[in-house]
């Protein structure tokens, strides 16, 4: 049962957590933007190498897709660089679809850090900051229950189809529920007695030397 | 909970292999052990009522190789004489039962019609009724598969305790959702065996902790704005 590494979990706030493979896989997701002026040589960081425009600059109102951890360090209240929009499913009619019922959104498809993604959002100063966060809070209490529920009680069975629509958050939340089954059914049938050889042992073999050296 | 005392009766071997460990061929010896819950149990609760019969009629010497055992935590453990129920931990009661040793006196609660009771109180009531014993299940499991002809309505018993820990499983969840719908701060988990927190455990702190920063995010971060010059 012995993990081979505990997975650093997400920061979950206004800060990312350095340490964690989800944080960073998400800062990469990109953000709506408008440059509030010229980006000299910042075209290729953006990946709008030959766009319209002088050589590599981006020039003032140009629309731009831009990873969060740029736009985060772009993004100054004062000198007004960059503008940052809201992803669509952070904005008022999404925000009304979640309030409905959060259970039936399909949360992976829209962006798979969608708590993450929005408590990062709330560095931009927007004004519907509240209102985004109070949305981001209440969609987690009311798909809760439907994960609990789900993780708890699927034993030995495809969980592929429970976990589709989830949030990657949710889905490491659906993780810990089935380790709590798992190993409440593995006590009750007489196995949690035996010992088992380590993950880490078990991969580690199964990993080629060649691979390793190359 | 391998310390928990629990009641047993012990009873000698018949069989050839362990009169031959313990080279003494007597024949159908039975001795009492009293295991375990018998301080909680009372006057009500009489071993030596329904063993006795058993036991006078093989009166034979002890055929423990040892006649009292000092342990290092629990202190002296003993004496152990033929027909007198002793007082021992779960886990030497299970080993001198599974060596043929003894015969387990079941504790009081580990009965139909108890744990019936307790089953019916347990659906009727909102919150988490106490259970007989804090390791309900453990000792149901343990007991059950180990001294399960000593017992009697085994199956049932086992069926019955299942269908407790359902119903209290199911409280859990519904009372774990009203503590997150209401964003409670903490919650009293009386009468909540460890093993019941445990299955649910990681998923329910895990859980809140996410809870806990997105409500972090609700309050506009002051520390942030302080650092902007």
């Amino acid at each position: 049962m012995a993990e081979a590494y505990f997975p650093v979990g997400p920061g979950l706030g206004p800060e990312e957590n350095f340490l964690s493979l989800d944080d960073i896989l998400m800062s990469q997701e990109k953000l709506p933007g408008r440059a509030e002026s010229n980006l000299p040589r910042l075209a290729f960081a953006l990946g709008q190498g030959s766009g319209a425009g002088s050589g590599d600059s981006i020039p003032e109102g140009s629309k731009l897709e831009i990873p969060m951890w740029l736009a985060k360090g772009l993004h100054d209240s004062k000198r007004r660089l960059i503008s940052v929009e809201l992803p669509k499913i952070y904005k008022e009619a999404w925000r009304t679809v979640f309030s409905a019922d959060a259970n039936v959104v399909d949360l992976h498809k829209m962006g798979p850090y969608y708590y993450g993604f929005g408590s990062q959002l709330l560095n931009f100063d927007n004004p519907e900051n509240p209102e985004i966060a109070q949305c981001i809070l209440q969609t987690f209490i009311n798909r809760f229950r439907r994960i609990m529920d789900s993780s708890q009680n699927a034993y030995n069975e495809d969980t592929s189809s429970l976990v589709a629509r989830l949030d990657e958050l949710e889905r490491a939340l659906f993780q810990a529920g089935q380790k709590g089954l798992n190993d409440f059914q593995c006590w009750e049938k007489g196995q949690a007695s035996q010992i088992t050889v380590s993950s880490l042992v078990q991969n580690y073999g199964k990993r080629k030397f060649t691979e390793m050296d190359g | 909970m391998h310390w928990e005392r629990s009641l047993l009766l012990l009873k000698g071997e018949e069989q050839k292999s362990a009169s031959k460990n313990y080279g003494k061929p007597e024949k159908g010896t039975q001795m009492l052990f009293d295991l375990g819950f018998s301080k909680s149990l009372g006057n009500s609760y009489h071993p030596r009522d329904q063993m006795s019969r058993d036991v006078l009629r093989h009166p034979s010497p002890l055929q423990l190789p040892y006649s009292h055992l000092q342990l290092i935590f629990q202190g002296d453990l003993g004496p152990f004489n033929p027909g007198l129920p002793v007082e021992v931990p779960v886990w030497l009661a299970i080993n001198l039962k599974q060596r043929q040793k003894c015969r387990l006196i079941p504790p009081a609660w580990m009965d139909v019609e108890k744990l019936e009771e307790i089953r019916d109180q347990e659906r009727k009531e909102d919150t988490f009724t106490p259970m007989p014993s804090p390791y309900y299940m453990e000792l149901t499991k343990l007991l059950l598969n180990y001294a399960s002809d000593n017992i009697p309505k085994a199956d049932e018993i086992r069926t019955l305790v299942k269908d407790t820990w359902d119903t209290r499983m199911a409280k859990l969840r519904l009372s774990a959702d009203s503590f997150v719908r209401q964003q409670e701060a903490h919650a009293k988990l009386d009468n909540l065996t460890l093993m019941e927190i445990n299955t649910i455990g990681t998923f329910l702190t895990q859980a809140l902790d996410h809870m806990y920063k997105l409500r972090t995010n609700l309050q506009p971060s002051g520390s942030a704005e302080s650092q902007d010059f």
